[in-house]
């Protein structure tokens, strides 16, 4: 007996030092797809990482089709983007589990069109009537670039599928000013605000190859 | 650990936290008028009151330098400047032409509407108080610039 639970131990220390070393993950972000749905458009983003230790290399590739609606313009957005991304790992699995809790940079680029199909023209007076334009103009070949910090939660919910959380603060470095309007939505970013930052929130699903 | 991550992640809530969704233009530029007598050049006030088709630009003021606003609906139309100085109105009547244009303010914004090539004429009448009509700038991008000069 006594020798049975002392092998037993000595076999439980060894199997906690082995660590997983390599991981290979393979994502979809559920979030941005619900969103741009219910939006009226569509999102669709990939993503695959690659583990060794606690580091993690990735990257990510979307394609958007986006509509936006005020009462002052209405406009979409028609274009890809993708971001490679550098994570570190901060949590201490167990054996045979692979949760994440991260803190990583990315770098994103985007290529994409507008077209502007209506705006509204106010006269300075409330007396005087306002009118829409209809212009259907198009602006092609618009790029943006910019950097993100980003901190995700990954956990198992099935064999080998995971959920995962994910906040990010955003940087935006420089975008193509089309002529005549804004820079007014970038995919893969989606906000342009005057003071440059951005931040996004977002949950996703993702499977782990065994290795 | 965690807290950290909390941290960072409130940090980027809060300076993220920059509203770029109100708008505080005027949506189109209005023609910035200067009275001025004819016979001295300087400026000088009119009771005034400006009317187009059967609705009041302009309320009843009296002023030498006015911002009015235009239409953005149509290019060429009339507005008819009541002058009520000594209790009797006047009614002189302006015919207006111009192109309308816009430009790209931002994201909350949109387009402001912006006028060129204006023209503007005096239909005579028996008693005109309006002698003269100059066009200081044709093309009304800003309302801070003197447009158009009206002697009386």
């Amino acid at each position: 007996m006594l020798i049975i639970s002392v092998l037993h131990a000595q076999s439980d220390s060894v199997s906690v030092q082995k660590e997983k070393k390599y991981g290979l993950r393979i994502g979809y972000d559920i979030g941005k797809k619900i969103w741009s749905r219910y939006k009226g458009g569509n999102i669709d983003e990939f993503n695959l990482h690659f583990s060794y230790k606690n580091h993690i290399i990735g990257v990510i590739a979307g394609k958007e089709d986006m509509i936006y609606d005020s009462e002052r313009y209405n406009f979409s957005t028609n274009g890809t983007y993708f971001k490679l991304e550098y994570a570190y790992n901060f949590y201490e699995n167990w054996e045979g589990t692979e949760n994440e809790i991260t803190l990583g940079i990315r770098y994103g680029h985007a290529s994409f069109d507008y077209v502007l199909h209506k705006f509204q023209r106010i006269p300075a007076s409330t007396v005087l009537p306002a009118v829409y334009e209809y212009p259907e103009k198009t602006y092609s070949g618009l790029h943006a670039h910019w950097l993100e910090v980003v901190s995700s939660i990954r956990a198992e919910i099935f064999h080998g599928l995971y959920l995962e959380l994910h906040v990010s603060g955003k940087y935006f470095i420089k975008g193509t000013q089309p002529e005549n309007f804004g820079m007014v939505y970038v995919p893969g970013f989606y906000t342009t605000n005057i003071s440059h930052f951005g931040f996004g929130l977002g949950y996703g699903i993702s499977y782990h190859f065994g290795f | 650990m965690k807290r950290l991550l909390v941290f960072i992640g409130l940090f980027f809530l809060l300076v993220s936290c920059e509203r770029d969704d109100l708008c505080l233009e005027k949506p189109s530029v209005s023609m910035n008028t200067v009275f001025v007598n004819s016979i001295s050049g300087l400026r000088e006030s009119v009771n005034l009151t400006v009317l187009y088709e059967q609705d009041t630009i302009i309320a009843p003021v009296t002023t030498d330098s006015l911002l009015i606003p235009l239409p953005v609906h149509e290019d060429h139309f009339q507005y008819v400047f009541v002058n009520q100085n000594g209790g009797i109105a006047n009614p002189d009547t302006l015919v207006f032409q111009y192109r309308i244009d816009e430009q790209f303010i931002s994201k909350a914004c949109g387009f402001k509407t912006v006028f060129y090539d204006l023209q503007i004429s005096l239909i005579a009448d028996p008693d005109n108080w309006i002698k003269h009509v100059e066009i200081l700038e044709s093309r009304l991008t800003a309302d801070t610039l003197n447009h158009v000069k009206i002697y009386h």
